[in-house]
């Protein structure tokens, strides 16, 4: 019974491992390829929905007009350091500069210190 | 084109090579994983991808990130008039009281008309995306937040609070239902 059950998926993958080979030898180049290069440089299969989702949120630039960054201007950096640690589980570096998944959210600044925070530019 | 092009043109401008990534990664393309692109041939064995070290905020949409902007303002008309004329963006009314700011095809920032009861000067609020906006709520209080609307289900948007932190800014937690990309 069992073997009923994945006996289509054993031929999926059968059909996919040619299409993959067929893509590597012929260099099959689509708009939407079947296979891409992962972080090493080796050929893989395209986890398309995972990388999509992995990446939501994501941004490494804005067009004009659109909000880009957040400045907290507080009296109390410390407080409000710990008060949106624990709210929102943001770490900071040593600027101040907030950030969740090692990518940068928000700056906290103090409106009675001159070393306020920036946000990162390119 | 020519045959001899590609040596008569002259090269690219290539990034530094402090900006390029580091990964041997060739031809990935970046997040979206889409069309595979390979390097300049002959150029560098190095994918091309620039390390952008920030441009902003470099997540958006996510908990405790940036997810909406919102212009609370006690003249809707003048305000609209002037962001319109400052950003190039459009004005699409959304529902009966609240007016949405296009940045093109894309949704940029809401308006509220405040009441005259409300007080205070017009200003924007920050939204901040979060997973369960009841737990953020909880956890405000418990932190010494003060609480300016119990959360709440915004129809078709999904559900909302606003809060105040200790030092008194007030900021947005809200819960998309669908999260744009």
């Amino acid at each position: 019974m069992k073997a009923n059950v994945t006996a289509p998926d054993k031929a999926l993958k059968v059909v996919g491992r040619q299409w993959f080979l067929l893509e590597h030898v012929l260099a099959v180049r689509t708009g939407h390829s079947y296979t891409c290069h992962d972080m090493e440089g080796r050929r893989r299969r395209r986890p398309e929905t995972s990388i999509r989702l992995r990446n939501m949120g994501f941004r490494d630039s804005y067009p004009p007009g659109t909000f880009c960054w957040i400045q907290h201007m507080t009296h109390d950096r410390q407080a409000t350091r710990d008060y949106y640690g624990a709210l929102f589980d943001w770490a900071f570096d040593e600027t101040g500069r907030a950030a969740r998944q090692e990518r940068a959210i928000a700056g906290i600044g103090a409106s009675d210190d001159a070393s306020t925070t920036a946000p990162p530019t390119g | 084109m020519p045959a001899l092009a590609h040596r008569t043109m002259p090269p690219r401008r290539r990034p530094p090579l402090a900006e390029l990534c580091l990964c041997r990664r060739r031809g990935y393309n970046g997040a979206e994983g889409g069309r595979s692109r390979r390097p300049d041939p002959g150029q560098s064995r190095r994918c091309g991808h620039v390390r952008k070290d920030g441009h902003g905020a470099q997540l958006v949409n996510q908990h405790g990130s940036l997810c909406w902007n919102e212009l609370l303002t006690h003249d809707a008309d003048a305000a609209g008039s002037f962001y319109t004329t400052l950003f190039d963006w459009t004005i699409e009314p959304y529902g009966d009281i609240y007016t949405v700011f296009m940045n093109g095809d894309r949704p940029g920032g809401g308006l509220l008309t405040l009441d005259e009861a409300d007080g205070g000067p017009s200003n924007w609020l920050v939204y901040f995306m979060v997973d369960d906006c009841d737990a953020v709520h909880d956890r405000s209080n418990s932190l010494g937040g003060r609480v300016q609307m119990p959360p709440d289900d915004w129809p078709e948007v999904g559900r909302g609070a606003v809060l105040i932190d200790p030092q008194g800014a007030a900021f947005g937690a809200m819960h998309l239902l669908d999260p744009p990309d």
